[in-house]
């Protein structure tokens, strides 16, 4: 009864505290809020299902969001991997939808770039940790954030991000 | 500022409440069950990575009996070049003198077969390079020494550390490969005899599956010990799963390649979903059936390899007569359109061939034959557009490795018969070669690791267009042997250790005659200086095509914003031209 309890605790808590992050990294990996609402979904089920001991909460907070981006990247090779009727019903009648001009304008990237900009500028991870993340070069996350605040200045007209200009 | 912007909208982007209400019910009873059969999933955990302790320890045992055991003699001490050039011999002598694959492999084990000449010339050097070698491959089954519960603790954990992480490869990519890692690599764990080793080796002939066959037991003999462990510990042989992504775990059944063209494609898994147990979960083999049938659908007649060239072809044919060479790891970042490609070349009077060839930029990420990490972005060229397609090219985005030469006009172009996709496998790098048409057999250094019908092509970059790969080897041990035996011939390297060097400007016409004095300074920048340490202080719209020409470069004051002309030679500046209209300049992308 009192694991139940806790464990009732921690659901609660973390997904008050989490589940958001995830649906905000599955919404710019997939550019979709169901798809995305889908993924948080998952996720969360696969924490139940594995019950990981973490170390911190950045070590949990981590975990979700690599989990999450691993998910998103799966979906889409099923999609993209399949380029006939099954992209054409899931993806072209899906406009980027934003909540703001400059999210739409986020959105509009391919999605190497939406998730190297949401990890940096909004989770404020540093490129040595999205490297990590996302299993790719540090060098290559730093092309990848420079181009596109390029392309964000061209959409957008102004700079994207002044201080790291 | 917008990134301000961006969070406050981004902060706006939330689940609905009733959403969070019915996920917290569908948690509580998914960790109901979980925690109501904690003897079905928490062993399982366990369970899972049993194999890795049990793994760990024979490894250990292992490493510590060659040390000891006097199989093969040299074993302790042969560098995975040297196996290989052994390899080579001991392929010819079986050719001369008839051996089947069991006598090659007791000859090797009793020092029978003498190394070649030429590996001869190399044992210096190879002793040198012994050392190195049997010290990295020691480090990488290197699994902490700790006592049982503190290693069960750990590898519960939710994220596998690097250990961990190598362990899998051992289980994972040796056995995955299927293709006769061990002198019974024909053979299943439970002894059955396995098709899959076969499928594709056979389409290569004896010869090959020879040289596979005794490299495996040299050079992977800690391979086989994995693979040994890993059979008496786990009654479900893996051999399939590399190549499966974790998606495709979930129906356990092995994709069956289409026919070339028809688009329906294998793709890899860059990491496992999650750090743990379903990692290890291995897929059921594809039945002989299957293979069969991947094998017929699979129609290697459609590949033309008639002309087909060996490595050493390659090597002294191809390689010899290049100028500026390089091995490294790269990765796409954009493939540019025809009409962008042409307009980065405008007043450069350079013809790069558009209409056949597609122009990317990449990421050079290592450097091989320097040993060393670089992160510079070049411009590299390949055959192959959307409208004019050959196999497999254009390439798709990801990772490769190749050999490079830097042609007439800076950019890079990859040596086609060298040229290898990077998949990542359970944490290791995995080059498969890319087919290329009179590259078909290549096999540097025989390491050859085989493939399954599964592996043979992955998704597509142009419809209908998949890569399809035709060996793979593990990267460490491909470039190892590329970088030893290229570097014997004294080629001039291409130096990717200039970082950032910019990019020649689309349209701005080069401003000879406008050298400054070397009293101008722009924020702080003057002439004389070199570019390298002044890129902190300019803004440079854009990178590098040619690291050793003269360039004009957009550049932009942060604090200012407007454009300043940098002409840069040999990594100087040699002039600065401020105060340029940011609308003389077209933006390359």
């Amino acid at each position: 009864m009192q694991a139940a309890k806790d464990i009732g605790i921690y659901i609660s808590s973390v997904v008050d505290k989490y589940s958001d992050m995830v649906y905000r990294a599955a919404y710019h990996a997939l550019c979709d809020r169901h798809y995305a609402e889908d993924i948080t979904q998952e996720v969360f089920l696969k924490l139940m299902q594995t019950l990981p001991d973490f170390e911190s909460d950045e070590h949990e907070k981590a975990w979700l969001l690599r989990v999450t981006l691993n998910m998103c990247k799966s979906y889409n090779r099923k999609v993209y991997s399949h380029p006939t009727e099954e992209l054409d019903e899931t993806l072209a009648d899906q406009k980027p939808v934003g909540s703001g001009p400059v999210t739409e304008a986020v959105m509009s990237l391919p999605d190497k770039y939406r998730n190297v900009v949401y990890l940096h500028y909004f989770e404020g991870y540093k490129l040595n940790e999205i490297g990590e993340m996302l299993g790719i070069n540090q060098n290559t996350v730093a092309s990848l954030l420079m181009r596109a605040r390029k392309k964000l200045k061209e959409i957008l007209g102004e700079e994207f991000d002044d201080e790291n200009n | 500022m917008k990134t301000t912007e961006y969070k406050i909208e981004v902060s706006s982007l939330k689940l609905r409440e009733s959403f969070k209400e019915e996920l917290k019910q569908k948690m509580l009873a998914e960790a109901e069950k979980t925690l109501s059969e904690p003897e079905e999933h928490k062993p399982s955990i366990v369970k899972s990575y049993s194999k890795y302790i049990a793994l760990a320890a024979c490894l250990l045992i292992a490493i510590s009996a060659v040390g000891f055991m006097p199989l093969g003699g040299k074993i302790e001490s042969k560098s995975a070049d040297n196996a290989s050039a052994e390899n080579d011999t001991v392929q010819n002598a079986a050719d001369a003198n008839g051996f089947d694959d069991g006598e090659i492999l007791n000859s090797i084990i009793n020092d029978e077969i003498e190394a070649p000449a030429e590996g001869a010339e190399d044992y210096a050097d190879m002793e040198a390079e012994a050392v190195e070698e049997v010290e990295s491959v020691e480090e990488a089954f290197d699994t902490p020494v700790e006592s049982g519960e503190e290693e069960t603790e750990k590898l519960l954990s939710a994220e596998p550390t690097e250990s961990e992480q190598e362990d899998e490869i051992v289980a994972e990519t040796n056995p995955a490969s299927g293709n006769g890692f061990s002198p019974e690599g024909s053979r299943d764990y439970d002894g059955n005899y396995n098709g899959a080793d076969y499928v594709y080796v056979g389409g290569e002939g004896s010869a090959a599956y020879s040289a596979a066959l005794v490299k495996n037991d040299l050079t992977g003999a800690e391979i086989s010990f994995g693979t040994v462990t890993a059979q008496t510990l786990e009654s479900e042989p893996v051999d399939i799963q590399v190549g499966i992504t974790e998606s495709e775990t979930e129906s356990t059944e092995a994709e069956i390649p289409s026919a070339y063209g028809d688009g329906d494609a294998v793709y890899f898994d860059d990491d496992s979903e999650e750090f743990v147990p379903e990692a290890v979960d291995a897929p059921e083999p594809a039945d002989a059936e299957e293979i069969l049938e991947a094998e017929q659908i699979f129609d290697y007649n459609s590949l033309n390899y008639e002309y087909s060239m060996e490595y050493y072809d390659v090597r002294d044919g191809v390689i010899a007569d290049l100028d500026k060479i390089g091995l490294i790891k790269f990765e796409i970042l954009e493939a540019y359109d025809t009409e962008d490609a042409v307009a980065m070349y405008i007043g450069r009077d350079i013809d790069i061939d558009t209409d056949t060839r597609t122009l990317y930029s990449v990421n050079v990420n290592y450097d091989y034959f320097e040993s060393e990490e670089v992160g510079v972005e070049r411009a590299l060229i390949n055959v192959g557009t959307a409208q004019v397609q050959l196999v497999g090219r254009p390439l798709m985005e990801g990772e490769y490795v190749a050999v490079v030469y830097e042609n007439s006009d800076g950019i890079l172009e990859p040596v086609p018969q060298l040229l290898y996709a990077v998949h990542k496998v359970r944490g290791v790098d995995i080059a498969y070669h890319v087919y290329c048409p009179d590259g078909f057999m290549v096999d540097p250094g025989s390491t050859n690791m085989g493939l399954v019908p599964e592996e043979y092509e992955v998704v597509t970059s142009t419809d209908n267009n998949p890569e399809i790969y035709t060996q793979k080897a593990a990267v460490s041990e491909l470039t190892h042997y590329l970088r030893r035996n290229i570097l014997r011939m004294e080629p001039t390297l291409i130096d990717f250790s200039k970082k950032s060097v910019p990019k020649t400007s689309a349209n701005v016409n080069y401003p000879t005659g406008m050298l400054a004095s070397e009293n101008d300074k722009i924020n702080g920048v003057a002439v004389g200086d070199s570019l390298d340490d002044s890129l902190a202080a300019l803004y440079l719209s854009d990178y590098s095509f040619a690291p050793d020409c003269v360039l004009t470069l957009n550049a932009s004051d942060e604090q200012g914003g407007w454009y300043v002309v940098v002409t840069v030679k040999d990594g100087v500046i040699v002039s600065i031209e401020p105060h340029i209209e940011s609308d003389d300049i077209l933006a390359v992308e």
